[in-house]
């Protein structure tokens, strides 16, 4: 189903995504971030432990964490009066600006919501303004697990290049199941206060996402693009209706997923940063982008290094009862491969160049791969050539 | 020029590959990280930097074709002349100057881009446009991913030609 008309209300974001956008906005004339010592990060844990009322806190073993492109993650081993042994912990926070600009309280919210339900890292504390760690964070348990098998080397960055070959047997059915069970979740019973959900029936899970991508674009765009202008008001004229919006991880791919060896059974789902309520069209369609795929021995590209993509279709279909509409798709790799084109064109370059990232190199690495994404879209538009 | 460019980048990869790299204690992953990123980006930039300025003429060239076809499409009178006014500049500068040549190529991608955006009136995109536009992307787009293969990223990688296919006539 396709909208009647392509006049939109360009500010029907979500009230919290507008927050940390405009939040974003303020930090920008803040000078350059680096990346923050042992010191720092010690002093601002105990000062969130303070206000959390812990007493007798000891803070040791504290190791900065690599692999993402956005947020500092650092693990460490928390003692205090109250817990009888201690404890690792994961805590991911927000640098001035990443390669996307995201709330840690959805995060924690999710996190919470999904425990029990799909495997997610146990949620400890959460900062959602930064108040005590002076950034926005989240403090998990440490989770046992790789997001790349041990034994298969290749170089990745932010999980791009992982191979899983003789694992695949153990990860795909997995990876699909935890796919069904995230969009099966009933969010409308669940504490998702930072959520606005948008209307069944209607285009505005489709034209929120084109809003907030939109305003990313317009915020951080340094060089102008005709494709992503081109496909902004492609995205409007075409919103696809959803009937029953779902909660749409927004990040499900190779990289995202950790597992332990040697069962290969899921240990945690990860990143739930860009997780909203939508069109489970929307997960399926970024699961499938080229960027996240391995090419089988046979030159077939598998989904997430996993499953070709008719049988990845097939099988969520057969978990989920859900039918997937050809076009509808189609929609979604566009809106996903345009979003990519934003995040690694226009917001990685933007935080590169003001040097409000803690790791500046990875995000102007990243930005090589935009064409990938444009040339995605030209693909999938062609067939509108005439 | 002599130590020229080329050597100059040779060593320094030298040094970080052989010296630097294994002198990082293996618990500091993010230097680790960082370092291998450098080599990388340096590895890139050794093959770029002969060809930036013929990279960033043909680009823009490729704009200039394209704001010719959009000038036809019913613009503003103000869009039109903001749009002729760019690609005349892009005519007449000094095409031995990167700096030059690529400011007049955002430039010109900036005006492209308000005129394909639209006014806020709902009127569906002409279908002409459309087209012109991802005709252009489709060079365009597969132009950046040649230029960029060195990188890796690009899952395709190995059915783009080589850097140097850009800069002949056959593959333009």
């Amino acid at each position: 189903m396709r909208a009647a008309t392509t006049r939109t209300d360009r500010d029907d974001i979500e009230a919290r995504v507008a927050h940390v956008l405009a939040r974003k906005m303020a930090r920008r004339d803040s000078g350059t971030y680096s990346a923050r010592s042992d010191a720092e990060v010690t002093a601002q844990l105990m000062t969130l432990f303070a206000h959390e009322g812990l007493s007798g806190v000891r803070i040791s073993a504290l190791a900065r964490m690599t692999g993402g492109a956005s947020k500092e993650q650092f693990a460490f081993t928390l003692e205090h009066d109250g817990a009888p042994t201690p404890e690792r912990l994961v805590l991911r926070m927000d640098p001035w600006m990443g390669i996307v600009e995201t709330c840690r309280g959805r995060e924690a919210q999710l996190l919470a919501a999904f425990a029990g339900i799909v495997p997610v890292p146990p949620l400890r504390f959460v900062d959602a303004d930064g108040e005590h760690l002076g950034q926005p964070g989240l403090i998990t348990r440490m989770v046992a697990g790789n997001t790349s098998p041990t034994d298969i080397t290749a170089s990745a960055v932010s999980g791009v290049g992982i191979r899983f070959d003789h694992w695949t047997p153990k990860l795909a059915p997995q990876f699909v199941a935890n796919l069904a069970r995230i969009h099966g979740f009933d969010w409308s019973r669940a504490n998702l206060t930072y959520f606005d959900a948008p209307a069944p029936g209607t285009t505005q899970a489709a034209q929120r996402q084109v809003n907030w991508w939109a305003r990313v674009w317009q915020q951080d765009c340094e060089e102008a693009d005709p494709l992503a202008s081109l496909v902004e008001r492609w995205l409007r004229e075409n919103a696809s209706v959803c009937a029953r919006p779902v909660l749409v991880h927004g990040d499900y791919r190779i990289g995202n997923f950790m597992f332990v060896e040697p069962s290969g059974e899921f240990s945690a789902v990860l990143d739930w940063e860009l997780a909203h309520i939508g069109d489970f069209h929307e997960d399926l369609a970024w699961s499938v982008q080229r960027l996240f795929g391995t090419p089988r021995a046979d030159g077939e590209l598998l989904i997430c290094g996993l499953l070709p993509r008719a049988e990845f279709f097939e099988r969520y279909m057969q978990a989920t009862g859900a039918l997937i509409n050809r076009e509808t798709l189609r929609y979604y790799e566009v809106l996903n491969a345009w979003k990519c084109v934003v995040i690694n064109s226009a917001s990685a370059c933007c935080a590169a160049r003001l040097g409000q990232s803690h790791q500046d190199l990875v995000l102007t690495w990243l930005a090589l791969c935009t064409a990938v994404f444009s040339d995605q879209i030209n693909e999938l538009l062609r067939d509108e050539l005439r | 020029m002599n130590p020229d460019l080329d050597l100059r980048l040779q060593s320094l990869l030298k040094a970080l590959s052989d010296v630097i790299l294994p002198a990082i204690p293996v618990d500091q992953s993010l230097a680790r990280d960082q370092t291998k990123l450098v080599i990388g980006h340096l590895t890139v930039i050794a093959a770029h930097w002969k060809h930036a300025l013929n990279y960033e003429l043909e680009s823009l060239r490729l704009a200039c074709a394209l704001a010719a076809e959009l000038a036809d499409m019913g613009l503003t009178s103000e869009l039109r002349d903001e749009l002729s006014a760019a690609v005349a500049r892009a005519n007449t500068l000094d095409r031995s100057d990167y700096d030059d040549v690529s400011a007049s190529h955002r430039t010109l991608k900036q005006i492209l881009a308000r005129v394909i955006a639209g006014d806020d009136s709902g009127a569906l995109m002409p279908p002409a446009l459309k087209n012109a536009v991802l005709r252009y992307s489709t060079v365009q787009a597969r132009r950046e991913r040649i230029w960029h293969r060195g990188a890796g990223l690009d899952p395709d990688a190995a059915t783009l030609p080589p850097l140097n296919s850009l800069f002949t006539r056959e593959t333009r």
